[in-house]
């Protein structure tokens, strides 16, 4: 315990002791707690802190500041004019709760929810692309054919995989390559392709055409 | 033949055996991906006070389809009990409403069943779960106090779909104390976006949807890079096995995210913990000090 504490004791000696440039770098290290963007100017002072958990927030910053519960739920407080609950982030019927108002069923499915004065948008399957779906991707180089398999997550397309051509297209991909007469011959096969030599002309090379029921959110 | 010339063909038949076993690892494993089990079921196995007008759902993976395969519904002694399925392929939420109002206190069994998915040729899991139904029905709504804090971390795993290492924004959500009067383990939690890049103003968007988990246990919602960068700001209720009746989310926690790469930074006198942060302080220490001893 004694050479321990000597230790410790000759380590903040040659701490303090030590080239101001080393200590610098040791201070800099102490002081920049959070994360720090590295594309950032080291010396901006946009350093974020981390678990930057805030305080909760009112549900609408330009609402009317709201009451809280009163612990006699049910008891209208005395500047409180009842009126027709509604999804405002407001008790308007003045029984103590806000927004306790019904979900509105969406077309396809889910519902709508009141959360932070306002309805949510209506819930969708998945964001990009259904899970473990597969799209024909295009390289220039080898075999000039992949696949791309969507994320267990549906968020995003993993990166384009080598894949053998299928014989229906073998001879284009031979011959053609990597090019507009390969991707349309994978549109006539019943494939779903990315639109790689944007065939239909809208501009968007990322998007896919093609039989591509399964491989888009429904 | 010699050894000499053996070890050209043993080294072909290691290397074919090798590629078999990978191949058949990496097929078995996209065949896995996204296999439509059942997540949860509410009200859970085992539970007790179900409300005699619950409606009985489980949750399974979004890419689950349910082709009219049965739900049994029927009580301990085998005495099937007359309902109606439906199927939300939004929500993944297969639901059994009894025709009749279930009798209190009685034990029942629900058989969920295995249901097939999108884009896998892999049956689901099913379950079968028992719950003793209480004195009467389920009147008040849930009571939710909403998220209480967020922090956030990058997430890089090997996706099981894709096989490509994914970077995601990891939002864990700690959440308030929630009740019902058909039971708190009979609740679903909706957790949404309310602010963030992609996030249109006074529109949250729904992230998840799952069982409400343990009393101080947090959730885990993951963005992409692009959808959860910059400010960003959550909230949650809690719903009942009535489904219309909810606990609305007020309580709004937010955070603010760096694009990666980023750097820790060490973490003195903080109560959270940044065990990286200060290993890289006491390095430093330690290599002055052996500096200044040479």
């Amino acid at each position: 315990m004694l050479s321990i504490a000597v230790w410790f004791r000759d380590c903040i000696h040659a701490v303090f002791q030590m080239r101001w440039s080393t200590g610098a770098i040791v201070v800099a290290l102490a002081v920049a707690c959070g994360r720090t963007d590295l594309g950032l100017d080291p010396l901006s002072s946009s350093i974020v802190e981390m678990d930057a958990a805030e305080e909760p927030v009112q549900p609408k910053p330009d609402a009317p500041a709201v009451p809280p519960p009163s612990k006699d739920a049910g008891q209208p407080t005395p500047t409180c004019v009842p009126s027709e609950e509604v999804c405002n982030g407001r008790d308007d019927d003045c029984n103590g709760e806000i927004d306790e108002v019904s979900p509105i069923p969406c077309p396809g499915g889910g519902f709508r929810y009141c959360v932070a004065g306002s309805y949510s948008s209506c819930p969708v399957r998945c964001e990009t692309c259904m899970p473990g779906s597969e799209r024909i991707c295009f390289m220039s180089y080898c075999n000039f054919w992949g696949v791309q398999v969507c994320a267990s997550d549906g968020a995003s397309f993993g990166p384009c995989h080598e894949d053998p051509v299928p014989s229906e297209c073998r001879a284009v991909a031979r011959d053609d390559q990597y090019s507009r007469t390969l991707e349309q011959c994978c549109l006539d096969n019943g494939f779903c392709c990315v639109d790689a030599f944007d065939l239909d002309g809208d501009g968007n090379k990322s998007e896919m055409l093609g039989d591509c029921q399964n491989v888009v959110c429904q | 033949m010699s050894s000499k010339s053996c070890l050209p063909l043993r080294a072909a038949i290691l290397a074919v055996a090798a590629a078999g076993l990978v191949l058949a690892g990496s097929s078995e494993a996209r065949a896995d991906c996204n296999t439509p089990n059942l997540l949860w079921a509410l009200p859970p196995d085992g539970a007790t006070d179900v409300p005699t007008n619950a409606e009985l759902h489980a949750l399974y993976v979004r890419t689950a389809e349910w082709l009219g395969e049965d739900v049994l519904l029927e009580t301990v002694d085998g005495t099937a009990v007359s309902a109606t399925p439906s199927f939300d392929s939004i929500e993944g939420r297969l639901t059994l409403v009894p025709d009749e109002p279930l009798t209190a206190g009685t034990d029942y069994v629900v058989h969920w069943p295995k249901l097939r998915g999108t884009n896998t040729a892999t049956l689901g899991r099913g379950k079968d779960v028992a719950f003793h139904t209480g004195a009467g029905p389920d009147t008040e709504r849930p009571q939710f106090e909403g998220v209480r804090s967020v922090s956030w971390d990058i997430d890089r795993e090997r996706d099981e779909c894709s096989k490509s290492v994914d970077e995601r924004y990891a939002f864990d959500l700690e959440l308030g104390a929630a009740s019902d009067d058909g039971g708190r383990d009979s609740l679903t939690l909706l957790v949404f976006m309310t602010a963030g890049p992609d996030v249109a103003p006074n529109l949250a968007e729904p992230l998840l949807l799952r069982a409400m988990p343990p009393e101080g246990q947090s959730v885990r919602v993951e963005e992409t890079i692009d959808r959860g960068l910059g400010k960003v700001c959550f909230a949650a209720i809690a719903r009942d096995l009535l489904l219309t009746n909810v606990a609305s989310g007020q309580s709004v926690a937010c955070t603010t995210t760096v694009k990666p790469p980023f750097f820790y930074g060490c973490a003195i006198g903080r109560s959270h913990t940044d065990r990286f942060g200060l290993a890289a302080l006491l390095i430093s220490a330690l290599l002055v000090y052996a500096r200044r001893r040479r």
